[in-house]
C-alpha cells in the first residue's frame, strides 16, 4: 500500500504514462489511412504528445544533470546568477510551444471562420508579446514568467469558450452526437486542465508558503488530468481500431 | 494523519470535486446541445413548410397565367383559325377546301404547342438563361424598351422546384420594372463564382425611394421567396435613376 501511495505521489508514473501513450500514439498514427494522416485533426494531437514526451524527458534530464543548463546561462544570460534551474525547458516547450499547439488544435476544431480568425489573432498577438518580453530581457526564460503564462493559458481558455459557442450556435454541428464526438471530449478536458492550472498558478505563492502538501496534491491531480488529455489524443489517433462507429462527424482539416 | 495520507485525501477529494464539476459541465453541454438540435429541427421543418407553401403559390400563379394565356390563344388565335377553316371547308371550291385542310393542320400544331404549356415539364427542359432570354425577347418585341442579357457559360443544376421559384422571382422583377418603372432599358447579368450564383436585374426607369415604406407586399414576397430556396434578395434604387435587383443563390 505504501509503495502504491509513493508511486502515485511521485513523478515516475507520469513519465511512464507519457512514454507509453506517446509510443502507442505514434504506432496508431501509422495505422491511419494515408488520407487521414495528413489531417490536422490527427497531426496536432500527435505533435502535442511528441512535444510532451520531449520536454518531460528533457526536464527530468536537466533536473538530474543541472550542469547541462549551463549553456543557457553562458550564451544568453551571462550576467544572471547561475542558478541552473531547468524552468526554461517548461517555459519554452510547455508554456509557449505547447500552448501554441493547443491553440492551433482548438482553432482547427472550430468551424466558424470568425472564431478561427480570433484564435489566429490570439496566437499571433500573444506570441508577439512573448517574444518582445523575452528578447527585451523583461522576462528571461530562466525565471518564472507568470505574465506569459497567463496570456497563453488565458488564450487557451478563451479559445475553448469559442469552441463551445460554435458548438451551440453552428447549424452544421447540430446533427452530431456530442457524447461520441472526440473533439468535444478533447476540448472539455483541455478547458478543465488549463482552468485548473490557471487557478493554481494564481494561488501558487500562497499555497507554496502555507499549504505545500495541498499544492503537491493539486499538481498530482493536474498530472492525472493531463494523462486523461493524452489518453483522449491516443483514442483519437486509434479511432479506427478502437471504435466501431465514427467518432468525428465533421470533416476537420 | 501523516503528510502522505493527507496528500492522498486531498487528491481524492480534489479529484471527486473536479470530476463532479466536469460531469455537470458535460451534462449541461449535452442538454443544451440537444435543445439546440430540437430548435434547429423545428426551424428546418418550418423552412420546409414555407418552401412547400411558396412552391404551391408559384405553381398556382404559373398555372393561372398559363390558363389566361390559353384562353387568349383559344379566343384570338385558334378560334379565329377554326372559324376561317369552317368557312373554307364549307366552300365548294377545291382550293378553298385545301386551304381549310392546311388551316386544320396549323390548328393541330397550335393546340399541341398549347397543351405543352399546361404542365410544368418545360421548367426542367429549359435553362434559366433560356427562360430569361425568352422573357427579354418578348419585352423587346413589344417595343416597350431595350433589353440586354449577359451571362456566364455554365449554369448550376438547379432542382425543378428551385428553378421554378427563381423563374417566378425573375418574372416578377421584370413585370415590376415594366409596370412601375417605365424604363428605356432593362439589363440582366448572370454571374457565377465558386460561392454563389448571381442574377442582376437593372433598369434605368423611375426608380423609387427605398427609405419610404412601401404599402404593397411585392418586394417582401420576393425576398421571402428567395429565402425559402436558401437565397438572398437585395434591391437598391435611386429616384429618377433606376433600380438594381440582385438575386444571390449559394452554390
Amino acid at each position: 500500500m505504501d509503495f502504491l501511495i509513493d508511486f502515485i505521489l511521485s513523478y515516475r508514473w507520469y513519465l511512464i504514462a507519457v512514454k507509453v501513450l506517446t509510443l502507442l500514439s505514434f504506432f496508431l498514427y501509422w495505422t491511419l489511412p494515408r488520407r487521414e494522416r495528413r489531417l490536422k485533426f490527427f497531426t496536432y494531437p500527435l505533435g502535442i504528445m511528441v512535444l510532451v514526451f520531449f520536454y518531460e524527458h528533457l526536464g527530468s534530464l536537466t533536473n538530474t544533470n543541472r550542469e547541462w543548463n549551463g549553456f543557457i546561462y553562458d550564451y544568453f544570460y551571462p550576467n544572471y546568477p547561475r542558478n541552473l534551474y531547468n524552468v526554461w525547458v517548461y517555459n519554452i516547450f510547455s508554456n509557449q510551444l505547447g500552448s501554441i499547439l493547443f491553440l492551433l488544435l482548438i482553432r482547427n476544431l472550430i468551424q466558424n471562420p470568425r472564431f478561427k480568425r480570433i484564435i489566429g489573432g490570439l496566437i499571433v498577438s500573444i506570441t508577439g508579446v512573448t517574444l518582445i518580453l523575452e528578447l527585451s530581457g523583461v522576462l528571461p526564460i530562466i525565471n518564472s514568467q507568470p505574465m506569459i503564462f497567463y496570456l497563453f493559458y488565458g488564450g487557451i481558455i478563451i479559445s475553448c469558450g469559442l469552441f463551445f459557442m460554435d458548438l451551440l450556435t453552428n447549424p452544421k454541428l447540430m446533427d452530431m452526437d456530442l457524447l461520441r464526438e472526440l473533439s468535444f471530449w478533447q476540448v472539455t478536458l483541455i478547458l478543465f486542465y488549463f482552468s485548473m492550472v490557471f487557478l493554481i498558478q494564481i494561488a501558487f505563492n500562497y499555497l507554496w508558503a502555507t499549504q505545500p502538501e495541498l499544492l503537491s496534491a493539486l499538481h498530482t491531480i493536474l498530472r492525472f488530468m493531463f494523462t486523461l488529455i493524452m489518453i483522449i489524443f491516443t483514442l483519437t489517433l486509434g479511432h479506427r481500431l478502437i471504435f466501431k462507429k465514427p467518432t468525428f462527424t465533421i470533416s476537420y482539416d | 494523519m501523516t503528510e502522505q495520507e493527507s496528500q492522498i485525501l486531498a487528491i481524492i477529494f480534489g479529484g471527486i470535486f473536479l470530476g463532479a464539476i466536469m460531469s455537470s459541465f458535460v451534462v449541461a453541454m449535452v442538454v443544451l446541445h440537444r435543445q439546440r438540435q430540437v430548435q434547429n429541427k423545428q426551424k428546418l421543418n418550418q423552412l420546409q413548410t414555407e418552401f412547400e407553401k411558396t412552391l404551391l403559390n408559384v405553381e398556382n400563379e404559373i398555372q393561372q397565367e398559363t390558363l389566361t394565356h390559353i384562353g387568349r390563344e383559344l379566343h384570338d388565335n385558334i378560334g379565329q383559325l377554326l372559324s376561317l377553316s369552317k368557312l373554307y371547308l364549307g366552300s365548294s371550291k377545291p382550293e378553298k377546301q385545301a386551304e381549310g385542310r392546311n388551316l386544320i393542320t396549323k390548328i393541330i400544331t397550335e393546340v399541341r404547342g398549347l397543351s405543352k404549356t399546361l404542365n410544368l415539364d418545360w421548367v426542367e427542359s429549359m435553362s434559366l438563361k433560356e427562360f430569361i432570354s425568352q422573357q427579354l425577347l418578348k419585352i423587346q418585341e413589344t417595343g416597350f424598351c431595350e433589353t440586354t442579357l449577359e451571362s456566364c457559360q455554365e449554369e448550376p443544376a438547379f432542382s425543378k422546384d428551385k428553378k421554378l421559384v427563381l423563374i417566378r422571382v425573375v418574372q416578377e422583377c421584370l413585370n415590376n420594372a415594366i409596370k412601375h418603372a417605365s424604363p428605356s432599358k432593362i439589363e440582366v447579368k448572370i454571374q457565377q463564382n465558386p460561392q454563389e450564383y448571381q442574377i442582376h436585374i437593372s433598369d434605368n426607369g423611375k426608380g423609387f425611394d427605398p427609405s419610404v415604406k412601401s404599402t404593397g407586399s411585392g418586394m417582401y414576397n420576393l425576398k421571402k421567396r428567395m429565402e425559402t430556396i436558401g437565397g438572398q434578395f437585395f434591391v437598391t434604387s435611386i429616384l429618377g435613376k433606376g433600380t438594381d435587383i440582385k438575386l444571390l443563390l449559394p452554390n
